[in-house]
């Protein structure tokens, strides 16, 4: 499937999914940070 | 119903509600966005011009759209902020901002790799990706100024910035009407037909409410953090740490 411009889509998707994927963990560092911030007091 | 809206202005309120509302996006998110990009990636017939290079725009179009639909929520909560003082509305704007900045560099990236098969070009200074890029800047200047400024005077002059950036918005969004641009027109319009065939709009949109949906979670899941870091000493958190 996707000849010749199978290269652009996939990494197009792979882009977008990093970055998702980056913002999920951005999230629960954050949460995971607060959490022990509250739990230590 | 009003009522029922108000009582999010209360931190506590909006802490324990926003729990139950965020598991239900979550799920609905990963099903929009797995059902989305299996049938943009292998359903959905590849354009007659474009080929299977068409099928970057179910993630260009989302993302482009939520680059723009949350910098105008950003723009209303940082006019209730100015307005009210309500601080749920400044946590908001504040979470909100990496989380647009991420979606506008998604489209700015994928926009450039479908450019390259269809336009022959990565980029061009078109007034569209122009607008879109400078769209990128006031994001990242709204998230410096927040870092650079006392907590204590952040939220009022991060609105104030937020609400004159808000320009860009109609300027993204019009500018394939008013230049001549390489950017096509939009496809989609709230009062129009569709400019589109069905089969590749249905994907299309669920995309899109994947996309929404994702960002809502986030922006959730983030504020709800932040909401617990700003109100650590009060009673409430206390009595809510057990839970976490």
């Amino acid at each position: 499937m996707m000849h010749g411009y199978g290269v652009y889509v996939w990494s197009a998707y792979a882009f977008t999914a990093l970055i998702l994927l980056m913002t999920v963990l951005q999230s629960r560092r954050l949460r995971q940070r607060v959490i022990k911030k509250i739990l230590r007091q | 119903m009003w009522h029922w809206f108000y009582q999010f202005a209360s931190p506590k309120i909006f802490y324990l509600r926003t729990n139950t509302i965020s598991r239900w996006l979550t799920g609905l998110c990963m099903f929009l966005l797995i059902l989305g990009s299996a049938a943009g990636l292998f359903i959905t017939p590849p354009d007659y011009q474009q080929g299977e290079a068409v099928r970057i725009m179910y993630i260009h179009v989302p993302s482009a759209f939520c680059s723009l639909a949350i910098y105008s929520f950003m723009t209303l909560n940082a006019v209730m902020f100015l307005i009210w003082r309500i601080k749920i509305n400044d946590i908001l704007c504040q979470v909100a901002a990496p989380i647009g900045a991420s979606f506008t560099i998604i489209a700015l990236v994928t926009g450039a790799i479908w450019g390259k098969p269809t336009w022959g070009t990565w980029w061009i200074w078109d007034a569209r990706l122009t607008s879109e890029l400078i769209l990128l800047f006031i994001y990242l200047g709204n998230i410096g100024l927040r870092q650079a400024l006392p907590p204590r005077n952040a939220g009022f002059a991060v609105a104030i910035f937020t609400v004159i950036g808000f320009v860009d918005i109609p300027l993204i969004h019009y500018s394939v009407n008013w230049w001549n641009t390489l950017h096509q027109g939009a496809s989609l319009s709230a009062f129009e037909r569709p400019h589109i065939a069905m089969s590749m709009l249905w994907p299309l949109l669920i995309m899109i409410a994947g996309f929404a949906s994702f960002a809502a979670t986030q922006i959730l899941s983030r504020a709800r953090s932040e909401l617990l870091e700003r109100e650590a000493n009060h009673g409430w958190v206390q009595e809510v740490r057990i839970k976490v």
